[in-house]
Parts: structure tokens; C-alpha cells; sequence
């Protein structure tokens, strides 16, 4: 298709959607834990915002907020001059899943929303035939969503998100489930109907975790950050359409995105990464992803300073794989991350020298140095009698500070790296930590 | 309680010990449907929230199918536990009297009291050709249906 029109009204529209102060927690025995902070933004007539972060920064949580699926605990949603508290007329979503129903056809599913808003049989099969038509699903009609393949499904979603017509379209990571030959001519399709002004939807809201999709598609994205979820960011894209992936431009801007999301805003751009504490939610990095990082960085032609977005797109890492790494590799000692970059110290590229005994010995140093839950339960086997304490103890500790499934996510993280520094045993079983040597 | 009822207020048997055979079998259609609605996924349900489907619609595109599958398995082990049922409450008593009602389980319960192993064999061996007719002609179609209809994939 031929792009026409390329260079839209860059002015804003007026806002169709605001969100004020937004917040979400739950209750967690002393206080609450907050899943999104005091989150602001609106949304203009004309234009795709999109709300970038990795998994677990609220992003999704606060599009099903704007869509009426779920409720803040905190602030509100203004649409159409009215606070959101259902699910609106003219907001409609496309899901990761896709979310088509199995047992309906392609047909039945597109016009399910349809028969929703109560529009009569003729006219429903009209739009919805025109809707898979527009989407590129002729022919597909009698199908059933197990015969398509992920990509076919996907243009499902859309058609029944577009044929209710929408005024506002929610798109919750939905090229994420896709590879990327399957991902890529959707996108394109999906904007050029939107350029040629085809679509009835006035704003499109695109959530992911994708920087270059962020920057393909979106005329203004909002860098969220986690722990509390919240706008860190604003970037404004004014590039036209199409627009092209190798273009410098292009590659710079994503460079910029990947610094922001390293560095912390709050603490100001220079500053590092902040120390772990004892309720520090920890992500579940294999030792052997460590390991791997450190011997990339420190090898030829990286010789320990690497550029993030560099790796990401060479080793073919999405950030949500990369930056968890990088991360615990900055907070062990072993690298500092500093506007995108990832810098490696003095041990780390000693680190990379040595043999696997050696190296769990000096790993077991800097993950009792650093990492402060580590520690801990080192110090409570040591303290004990019998050198042995249960799991639950440790996580009824994190879970004042994080929700269930982080703690047990963090705790499973550092008794992977204990086991593997062999300063602790672990008996999965039993649920018990132990100061056993398994060998006897 | 229920068989006081019937004794008290001389009530038709064949229609009044029904619901102690049906309340025998609920519980396995029941249990399962209760699971059928925790496992039933939620990205379903907020579509159907999204698209504001509900009252009939709802029902029929949205929840129904989602939970037939589960239906159809709690259907299969429930006439088990019917059969058995059938034997204790189609004849049922309290104190001297006898309330019995006219069917399989009444002859089955009733031969066993008077010691026939004949017509004990008998009567089992009608009750197993019922059960499997049941489950070859209704219970495995419906159950291929949902399997190859509803499936959750």
C-alpha cells in the first residue's frame, strides 16, 4: 500500500481521554504495595501514544483501568467529559492472547461485538464482512481460531476491535505473542489504514515492551518505570511514515530510549543504579546468563564496554531479557550500567579469566557482599543451632515490601545463585535451607 | 427426613424418592462445573467484558461453551454414582415402614434382602448394559464434541 498523507496535523487534537493521578496497590499486612503511582496522561484526537516498560512497570494494568476492566484505588479516568467506571462505549482492546473465542468462527468472533451494541443481523454481517475484509481475512470467515495461524488470529482481534468502531483503540502488547516475519505486516498494515485515515478509531494506545516498535509506530511514547509503576519519560516521535528502521535518526532515538530506561530519572541521569535492599525485588537470572553477559562484554571487540541496545539487537535480546541481567551483574560489582552502557570492572574481567571452581568462589564473595537478602539467610543458618531455617520464614519477610508472586520470584532467584556460590543448600522438598554440604 | 416426609404425608413414591437419586449424582456435575468456571481463562472474560457481551449472548457465546467440556466429564461420573443411589433410595424405610418405589434399584435392593442370586445377577447385569448404552450413545458423543469444539487452544 502507498502511504498518502504521510505528514499528519502534528498539532494536537483535543484530549479525548485523560487520566489523573491514577494509582493502584494492594493491601500487604502493614501498608500496601503499589503497583502503579500517581499516573498522568491524556489522549489526543489524531495521534498512537505508546506506554513503554519492561514487565512488571503497571503498563498493562493501567490500560485495563482506561478500558473499565479493572479499578484504580486511586484518581480517575476522564472520557468523553465522564470518569471511566465500566467498560465504555467506544474504547475497545486488542489482546497479547488474542482472546478469540474457540468454539465461534472467525465471522462469529468479529461479530460478536457487534451483536453486543445491539446492531441488527443484516447490517452486523455487513460491517463485520467489510471489517475482515479491510484487515485481510477474506476467505477466512468459517474458520475456526485453532485452524489460523497466530498471525491470521491476531488480524482477528483487530477486525473485532475495529468493527465496533471504536473511538479509542487499546493494543495491549499485540505483536508480542508473534515472531517477528508474522509481526512485522500487521504493523504495516494496521498503519497504513490508520495514515490513509481508513480506521474510524481518532486515537490509538499501544502498550509493549519494544523500543523499536515504540518508535515505529508511536507519535508520542511514555517511559514508564517499575516498582512503583509511572511515567518517567515523555518522547515525542515526529518522524513521517513509513518509517525506516536503519534510518540514523531512527537508530539514535532508540539508543536514547535505551539509555532513559537504564538510568534512573529520579536520581538524575549520571547517577547509578540504587543499592539492593533486603525487600529488593530480584529478577530470576540463570548464573549461567551471567556468566554468558560477562564473557561477551569482556571478549573482543566489546573488551569490556559494550553499548545495551548494541548487544541487544547482536545477541537478539529483547530488553525484558537483557536489562534484568545487566542489572544484576551492575548490582554484584561486577559492571556498572550507565546511560546504556554497560561498563565491566576490574573483577569481572578477571571474572571471565577463571576457571568454575574459582569462579563460584569469587561470585559466592560478591553475592554475599552485595546482595542483602543472600546475606541474610547466610546469617540466620549461621546463627541457628542447626544451621537449618525454612523457606517460609524468609518469604513472609519479603512478602511485607512485595506482592506473593515477587517474593517467591526473588527468593527463587538468590536460591539459585546461593546454590550455585554454594553458601547455602536448598531442599525444595522440605522447603528448607540448609548449611549441608550435599556431598557429605 | 425426606423418607419422613413421604411415610407421613403418603406420597407417590416413584415421583417422591427421585430427588434423593438426583441429589446423589449432583455433586459430581457440580463439582466440576465449579471447576470448569476457576480454570475457565481470564483474557476471556475481560474480552467479553470489553465488547460488553451479556444476558443471553453472554451466556451462550461466552460462558456456556467454556464450561461444557467439564459439564460433559461431570456428566459421565455422575450416573455412577446414580445407579448406586437408585439401589438405596428406591426403597427406602423408616422404622417398619417400607416406602418402595417401581424400578431397578427397588428389584436389585429387594432381591439381596431375600437372598435370589439369581435375580441379584440379573438385575446388576441390566444395570451395567444401561450404563454403558448411556455412555457409548450419549455421554462419548458429547464428550468428542466438546473436545474437538471447545477445546481452550
Amino acid at each position: 500500500m502507498v502511504a498518502i498523507d504521510t505528514v499528519r496535523d502534528t498539532t494536537p487534537g483535543e484530549p479525548i481521554l485523560t487520566v489523573r493521578g491514577v494509582s493502584r496497590g494492594f493491601a500487604r499486612g502493614v501498608g500496601e504495595v503499589r503497583v502503579l503511582a500517581e499516573v498522568n496522561l491524556s489522549l489526543r484526537s489524531g495521534e498512537v501514544v505508546g506506554l513503554l516498560g519492561r514487565s512488571g512497570s503497571g503498563k498493562s494494568t493501567l490500560l485495563r483501568i482506561i478500558a473499565g476492566l479493572i479499578k484504580p484505588s486511586g484518581g480517575e479516568v476522564i472520557y468523553r467529559g465522564r470518569p471511566v467506571t465500566g467498560p465504555a462505549e467506544g474504547i475497545a482492546m486488542v489482546f497479547q492472547t488474542f482472546a478469540l473465542f474457540p468454539w465461534l468462527t472467525v465471522l462469529q468472533n468479529v461479530e460478536a461485538g457487534l451483536e453486543a451494541l445491539g446492531v441488527p443481523g443484516k447490517e452486523s454481517r455487513r460491517r463485520a464482512l467489510s471489517g475482515i475484509d479491510l484487515i485481510g481475512l477474506d476467505g477466512f470467515e468459517s474458520a475456526y481460531p485453532r485452524e489460523l495461524s497466530g498471525g491470521m488470529r491476531q488480524r482477528v482481534g483487530f477486525a473485532r476491535a475495529l468493527v465496533v468502531e471504536p473511538t479509542i483503540l487499546l493494543l495491549d502488547e499485540p505483536f508480542s505473542a508473534l515472531d517477528v516475519l508474522t509481526a512485522e505486516p500487521i504493523r504495516t498494515d494496521l498503519l497504513d489504514l490508520w495514515i490513509e485515515r481508513r480506521l474510524p478509531i481518532r486515537s490509538m494506545l499501544l502498550v509493549t515492551h519494544n523500543i523499536e516498535e515504540a518508535v515505529f509506530m508511536c507519535d508520542r511514547i511514555l517511559i514508564f518505570s517499575s516498582n512503583p509503576g509511572r511515567v518517567v519519560g515523555e518522547i515525542r516521535v515526529v518522524f513521517p511514515h513509513p518509517r525506516n528502521r536503519l534510518d540514523d535518526a531512527f537508530r539514535q532515538m532508540v539508543d536514547d530510549i535505551y539509555a532513559k530506561m537504564t538510568a534512573r530519572p529520579t536520581l538524575g541521569a549520571a547517577e547509578p543504579l540504587p543499592k539492593l535492599q533486603l525487600g529488593s525485588r530480584l529478577a530470576p537470572v540463570s548464573t549461567n546468563v551471567i556468566s554468558g553477559l560477562i564473557e561477551t562484554v569482556a571478549a573482543p571487540p566489546y573488551t569490556g564496554k559494550a553499548d545495551l541496545p548494541e548487544i541487544a539487537r547482536t545477541l537478539q535480546l529483547e530488553i525484558d531479557d537483557l536489562f534484568p541481567v545487566a542489572e544484576i551483574i551492575h548490582h554484584l560489582g561486577f559492571a556498572e550500567i550507565k546511560e546504556g552502557d554497560i561498563l565491566l570492572s576490574a573483577a569481572a574481567r578477571n571474572f571471565a579469566e577463571l576457571d568454575t571452581q574459582t569462579r563460584k568462589g569469587v561470585f559466592a564473595e560478591h553475592l554475599l557482599a552485595s546482595v542483602p537478602l543472600a546475606q541474610h539467610i547466610r546469617y540466620v543458618l549461621d546463627e541457628r543451632p542447626g544451621h537449618r531455617a525454612p523457606r517460609v520464614r524468609f518469604e513472609q519477610e519479603l512478602e511485607d515490601q512485595l506482592s506473593d508472586a515477587a517474593a517467591e520470584e526473588t527468593l527463587d532467584a538468590v536460591v539459585d545463585w546461593g546454590r550455585y556460590a554454594e553458601i547455602f543448600a536448598y531442599d525444595d522438598q522440605a522447603e528448607m535451607f540448609s548449611l549441608e554440604d550435599p556431598r557429605g | 427426613m425426606f423418607v419422613v416426609a413421604i411415610v407421613h404425608f403418603h406420597l407417590n413414591p416413584d415421583i417422591w424418592l427421585s430427588p434423593l437419586i438426583i441429589l446423589g449424582a449432583q455433586w459430581y456435575i457440580l463439582f466440576n462445573v465449579i471447576a470448569g468456571t476457576t480454570a475457565y481463562p481470564n483474557d476471556f472474560r475481560e474480552a467479553a467484558t470489553n465488547f460488553r457481551m451479556r444476558g443471553w449472548q453472554w451466556w451462550h457465546q461466552v460462558m456456556l461453551p467454556g464450561i461444557f467440556p467439564y459439564f460433559v466429564t461431570g456428566a459421565i461420573t455422575a450416573p455412577g454414582g446414580a445407579w448406586n443411589a437408585s439401589i438405596v433410595a428406591e426403597a427406602v424405610s423408616w422404622g417398619d415402614t417400607k416406602v418402595t418405589a417401581h424400578g431397578l434399584g427397588a428389584y436389585i435392593a429387594e432381591n439381596t434382602a431375600a437372598g435370589d442370586y439369581p435375580k441379584i445377577v440379573l438385575g446388576i447385569a441390566i444395570m451395567s448394559m444401561l450404563v454403558t448404552l448411556f455412555n457409548r450413545l450419549l455421554w462419548r458423543p458429547l464428550y468428542a464434541y466438546a473436545e474437538d469444539r471447545l477445546r481452550l487452544d
